[in-house]
């Protein structure tokens, strides 16, 4: 179990800086498209900024995939655990700032 | 000490109706090296891979004590040092080594100077040389029983090559060991039993004479 999340997170790591770039692009275009933002366009932005960071990183350094399967691990694993990371992050990171956007509100009012 | 043994049969590969592999029989236990020869484009990394479960064939069969395996990595019984560097940049090389070593192994794998000297640094830290030794030495020390080795012995100097052959030796008395590299010598330096794969099919070789019978070497000097 210790391995899984250590593996996890060092993939995880390794798309970091991509995934916040791509998922700045993605909400840069929905807020162009759509004009507003909520909830269902920051979470299609964030998938999609996983998926491309993902897809870059398969593309362009596809070689280091032998070190998780040196690990005893299968790629599709280790992408789909990163992805529910991910996702737990994003959800952790709305209601906190919703919470402070409330806060700072009912301070102010 | 458990005995296991890699069987490799029935493997078919081609690539644009070209046929790569289509006689393959190859055997390994562990405490034996098998060295695997062959002329540019045999199908000896190909082959490799297929054994490891990173390349798919229309056909293969690999299993370990008569066991059928589908991905020889995914259960942790098969490690592979490609041809190519592996490492992930950006992670600690002390990180990413506990995640392949095997614990058994992990005091002799702190004590190697490479390991010493560069396992704070990251690998885009590290020389073509250095980060070599190293991932030689991750798979090499991993954790699986059966090793497959991708010409290890390509990008490191004859110093180095000659500080490899004693370690991969030792720790062929508790795995099986498949290497192969265009440098022979070296391999008939460590292999306890050879191999040729030519024209898709692996021929058993029996002494050097061998090597030029099935058109690996053009004479023995």
């Amino acid at each position: 179990m210790k391995r899984t999340a250590i593996l996890t997170f060092q993939y995880y790591r390794i798309l970091l800086v991509y995934n916040i770039a791509f998922t700045i692009v993605w909400i840069a275009f929905a807020l162009y498209g759509f004009g507003e933002l909520n909830l269902i366009i920051l979470l299609w932005a964030k998938i999609s900024g996983f998926i491309s960071a993902a897809v870059l990183q398969g593309y362009s350094a596809k070689e280091s995939y032998f070190y998780f399967r040196n690990a005893g691990y299968r790629m599709r694993r280790i992408v789909l655990q990163a992805f529910l990371t991910d996702i737990i992050n994003f959800v952790f990171a709305y209601l906190l700032i919703s919470l402070i956007i409330y806060a700072i509100a009912h301070i102010k009012s | 000490m458990q005995s296991h043994t890699l069987k490799v049969d029935s493997v078919q590969l081609s690539f644009d109706d070209r046929k790569i592999l289509q006689d393959v029989a190859l055997r390994c236990s562990i405490g034996e090296i098998v060295g695997l020869l062959g002329r540019n484009g045999s199908g000896k990394s190909s082959l490799l891979k297929i054994i490891f479960g990173s390349l798919k064939p229309s056909y293969r069969y690999v299993s370990i004590d008569d066991v059928y395996i589908y991905n020889g990595y995914s259960n942790g019984s098969i490690a592979y040092l490609p041809q190519h560097n592996y490492l992930p940049h950006g992670i600690r090389i002390s990180s990413l080594a506990r995640m392949l070593v095997d614990a058994i192994f992990w005091d002799e794998f702190t004590t190697q100077p490479v390991y010493q000297k560069h396992h704070h640094k990251t690998a885009g830290e590290l020389s073509g040389g250095e980060l070599r030794m190293l991932e030689t030495l991750m798979v090499v020390y991993n954790r699986a029983d059966f090793i497959l080795l991708d010409e290890p012995f390509t990008h490191i100097s004859p110093v180095q090559t000659e500080f490899f052959k004693p370690i991969i030796k030792a720790c062929a008395k508790r795995k099986g060991i498949i290497v192969t590299d265009h440098q022979y010598y070296n391999v008939l330096d460590v292999a306890d039993r050879l191999i040729v794969l030519e024209n898709g099919s692996t021929k058993p070789v029996n002494g050097v004479d061998d090597l030029v019978t099935y058109r690996y070497l053009s004479g023995i000097k």
